[in-house]
């Protein structure tokens, strides 16, 4: 007969190595709202590629194919607009989504996230925000790759998630006023050409009883196609 | 008793590049390289989870881990495993279920802990599952954890844990996706 001895309670002796998920991610390069290019949302089709950031510390190669932005200038493949005042009733205009677009610069894609108040450089302590931007490639319900920033009193961090996990952030992002703006390669991205786009914005601030929270969506559901 | 991976870095090792590559094999994923391990009692063999046992950031996305069961005794190879696995969770604020909204309710309709595709059964010594976890919680509460159960076999013998009455009980092991990265994440 078996006997049965107990195991010491789990939780005791737990070890956590390599590298977190916050050392994959690039902190923003922060603009004043003024001197954020109004085309970097609005891209002219006739343009060349006035207008496109790129982090002074990006080192990141732009090998990948080209799209339809080159060399005719970045185009604008979704946008998505959103109502004020749909990210609940605790939340700030901050954490209201406004419009999210998503651009072919030709070797990147840029995301471009609009919110109805400038995002504060930093929360305050103990507000915590979550936007992310989900690509789908196929009909699954699990979007392939994500680009995700991490706002709290420390700042924000913007992630990339792609289905072999978290990868260093390759692209540059930067926020400015009530705009936030990633751009990625399509090659870390998996070259992907056709796809459906959603956005997400959590919000949510410590508080007693009960923590503080807002949440919103673009589109409020579903997903919108894109192809380059 | 319970050690982790630095008291256990050989075992958990040979278990994982046994058969499945490295540990925390998700590549670009590094902060999986994380392993909690069970040391059975009454069986020879070991209960090891791979991956996160803090998920941030809380992006609602799946984040891959696995466990392996890997038998100890004197011949490893010949013996029977056999490894079961299942999550859940529960988010309580002041005793209310919470699946609110501020990062709670999920953009995604999938489960909060997938199911493994099937679950391993093999003679060759060890057995291995594949989860997914949902890094998300509720913004209203202190953060969700996960508890990922485990029961594994070994030519029969049961590995299990043992609750505060010391009956049996799948083996424990425990996720957390804390609200925010203050205190609580500790991980600085």
């Amino acid at each position: 007969m078996v006997t049965l001895i107990a195991c010491a309670a789990p939780g005791s002796d737990q070890t956590t190595t390599g590298a977190l998920p916050r050392d994959l991610a690039r902190q923003p390069q922060i603009l004043p709202s003024g001197q954020v290019p109004d085309d970097l949302v609005s891209p002219s089709p006739a343009k060349k590629k006035k207008g496109k950031t790129k982090d002074p510390g990006d080192t990141s190669e732009d090998t990948s194919d080209q799209g339809g932005g080159s060399p005719t200038g970045p185009r604008t493949l979704a946008g998505v607009t959103d109502a004020s005042g749909d990210a609940g009733l605790q939340a700030p205009d901050h954490a209201d989504l406004a419009a999210v677009t998503v651009i072919d610069t030709g070797r990147r894609a840029r995301i471009v996230v609009d919110a109805m108040a400038p995002f504060p450089n930093r929360l305050a302590d103990g507000e915590v925000m979550g936007l992310g931007v989900d690509l789908f490639r196929g009909a699954g319900t699990e979007s392939d790759y994500q680009v995700f920033a991490d706002g709290s009193s420390e700042g924000w961090f913007a992630y990339l998630q792609t289905p072999q996990g978290f990868v260093s952030f390759p692209g540059s992002f930067l926020i400015g006023g009530r705009r936030m703006v990633f751009e990625v390669p399509w090659q870390a991205l998996g070259r992907i050409r056709a796809g459906r786009v959603s956005a997400f914005l959590d919000w949510s601030k410590r508080a007693v009883p009960l923590n503080q929270v807002g949440q919103d969506r673009a589109p409020d559901s579903g997903t919108s196609p894109f192809q380059r | 008793m319970r050690r982790g991976t630095s008291v256990l870095t050989g075992v958990a090792l040979m278990a994982a590049l046994a058969f499945v590559g490295p540990v925390g094999s998700a590549p670009g994923n590094k902060y999986s390289n994380t392993s909690d391990t069970h040391v059975c009692s009454q069986a020879d063999g070991t209960i090891t989870y791979n991956g996160p046992l803090k998920l941030w950031p809380p992006n609602h996305k799946l984040q891959p881990v696995y466990f392996v069961a890997q038998a100890t005794d004197d011949t490893p190879d010949d013996t029977m495993v056999a490894l079961d696995t299942t999550g859940t969770h529960e988010e309580f604020v002041d005793g209310e279920e919470m699946n609110g909204s501020g990062g709670g309710n999920g953009v995604n309709s999938g489960p909060d802990v997938d199911p493994p595709d099937d679950m391993d059964s093999d003679d060759d010594g060890n057995a291995r599952t594949d989860h997914g976890v949902r890094s998300e919680r509720s913004g209203q509460g202190d953060g969700r954890t996960y508890t990922l159960l485990a029961v594994a076999t070994f030519d029969g013998d049961p590995c299990e844990g043992v609750d505060a009455n010391d009956d049996p009980i799948a083996v424990p092991f425990k996720v957390e996706v804390p609200h925010d990265m203050r205190g609580g994440a500790n991980w600085k």
